[in-house]
């Protein structure tokens, strides 16, 4: 295999590598019980596709968030596309600002994620929740999406670290 | 950063989020019914979660064991003694003919559920943000399930379809404030409609209201489905009255219902696919489904709104 037959291959298979991954994700995010700290469990897609941003760039990061949000559509019980689309700007977004304005590393992971959940989490909860103006609403809030926000967040390094290692394995074997 | 917008990567993310928009108009504009990515993505994530699931259950059943050994035993010993109070109340010539009155309604409403077309399904998928208690399960549209087929436990009811794919289905149950069913008091005959609010849904439980000023409905009632509306067959079990309060404006009572289903613990249910006086006015074309689902929700609010002055009630968002 001459050294451009292997850089062709390696970045069709690192896509390959990263759908299945994304996929694998979404099968643990969404299988019952697991993860589970009374009652609350992680969203595992959302910061994974972000923090995958700032190793991919703006635009594989950008698809492979409109992937991991289609994901959350399917598994989820609000509009299909709603977290698609999100999902899709935040990472774009992720990966420009990691190109333009912020380094790589944790701390800025760690902020990128957290607002990205934030939003994400609030606009779920008001179209899902407070503005149907159930009696008692706010307590959703307080007691489950917030607890969401915290524990997807806590998540961070091991996606941070997870496609650090995964991520400049492919870019190696390209160089 | 500006070239970037000029760029064609930026030109092609763009048409990426047109698409994704369309699909999630589309989803909006079809209601229940899924898009083609959502059935290709359904039909290849099912299979993995349907295995993760089973994984999950075995690990947690056997953790479950070990960690919570102590706590079996004082529940068991509490059961040992609930018995011999229970074995006490038989001795009661009376409270055995009462018992013996319970069986027979239970014994005929069995009876009656002989037409029951059902689908066993198991439970593979619980999301992050998924709305008290609802659940996905691994039977579609191919099984035959349809929207707002009922599912039920050997315990009783837990909710209805409200999203269907060709290999899993999307369950809301009955702590859900938007899903209101018809029900009456096994004893009294009482009716009223049972949904959930949000304090009540977070212990487990849910909320029967509009029940006459005049009932009889007590604590420890058994409620079931009335079955008026033609969503819900008569008879299924919902659970039993905890306690009973007038409402705040003082024309009504409403009952904090016990659920005889451990909604948020649900591994297997049945779906009820075809009963007896079952309403299925569907709609195949498109848009037709979502004006169709109202025309149905406003019809079931009227047949199952047990006084004419209730509230206007809506089986669907």
């Amino acid at each position: 295999m001459t050294a451009i037959e292997r850089k062709k291959f390696f970045s069709f298979f690192r896509y390959v590598v990263y759908a299945i991954l994304f996929l694998t994700l979404y099968v643990l995010q969404n299988t019952p019980s697991l993860f589970s700290v009374y009652g609350v469990k992680p969203i595992l897609l959302i910061p994974a596709a972000v923090v995958f941003a700032m190793y991919e760039g703006e635009f594989v990061g950008g698809v492979f968030g409109a992937l991991a949000g289609m994901l959350c559509d399917l598994g989820g019980f609000f509009l299909f596309g709603f977290d698609a689309i999100l999902t899709l700007v935040f990472s774009a977004v992720s990966g420009l600002l990691t190109i333009y304005l912020l380094r790589r590393n944790l701390r800025n992971a760690f902020m990128m994620v957290f607002v990205s959940m934030l939003i994400r989490c609030c606009l779920t909860y008001f179209f899902m929740y407070h503005i149907w103006q159930y009696e008692d609403v706010a307590s959703i809030f307080w007691d489950s999406t917030l607890w969401v926000i915290l524990y997807s967040t806590l998540l961070t390094p091991v996606y941070f670290w997870m496609w650090r290692k995964l991520c400049g394995f492919f870019h190696k074997r390209m160089e | 950063m500006g070239d970037f917008f000029k760029s064609l990567r930026f030109k092609i993310l763009l048409a990426l989020l047109v698409v994704l928009l369309a699909f999630m108009l589309r989803a909006a504009y079809m209601g229940g019914l899924g898009t083609m990515a959502d059935y290709v993505l359904g039909v290849v994530a099912t299979p993995f979660q349907r295995l993760s699931a089973s994984i999950s259950y075995s690990v947690t059943d056997i953790l479950d064991t070990l960690f919570r050994a102590g706590e079996y035993k004082s529940e068991n010993e509490a059961l040992r003694e609930e018995i011999r109070s229970l074995r006490q109340q038989l001795v009661d010539y009376d409270a055995a003919i009462q018992e013996n009155k319970q069986y027979k309604q239970f014994l005929e409403i069995k009876e009656n559920n002989q037409d029951f077309q059902v689908e066993l399904a198991a439970v593979i998928g619980r999301s992050p943000d998924a709305r008290f208690g609802s659940v996905t399960i691994d039977k579609g549209t191919i099984d035959g399930i349809e929207l707002r087929d009922p599912v039920i436990t050997a315990d009783g009811l837990v909710g209805y379809i409200s999203e269907v794919g060709p290999t899993y289905s999307q369950i809301i149950t009955i702590l859900d404030p938007t899903l209101h069913v018809g029900v009456s008091d096994a004893r009294t005959r009482d009716t009223g409609i049972v949904a959930g609010t949000i304090a009540l849904s977070q212990q487990g439980r849910c909320k029967m209201s509009y029940i006459d000023r005049g009932s009889a409905v007590a604590k420890g009632d058994i409620v079931v489905t009335s079955g008026v509306g033609g969503v819900f067959p008569k008879g299924l079990m919902i659970g039993v009255v905890s306690e009973v309060q007038v409402e705040s404006h003082g024309t009504s009572l409403y009952a904090v219902l016990e659920p005889a289903v451990d909604i948020y613990g649900i591994k297997d249910v049945v779906v009820i696919t075809g009963f007896e006086g079952q309403t299925r006015e569907r709609s195949s074309a498109p848009g037709q489904n979502r004006a169709q689902e109202k025309m149905d929700a406003s019809s079931q609010s009227e047949s199952e709104s047990p006084q004419s002055g209730a509230d206007p009630q809506e089986e669907e968002p």
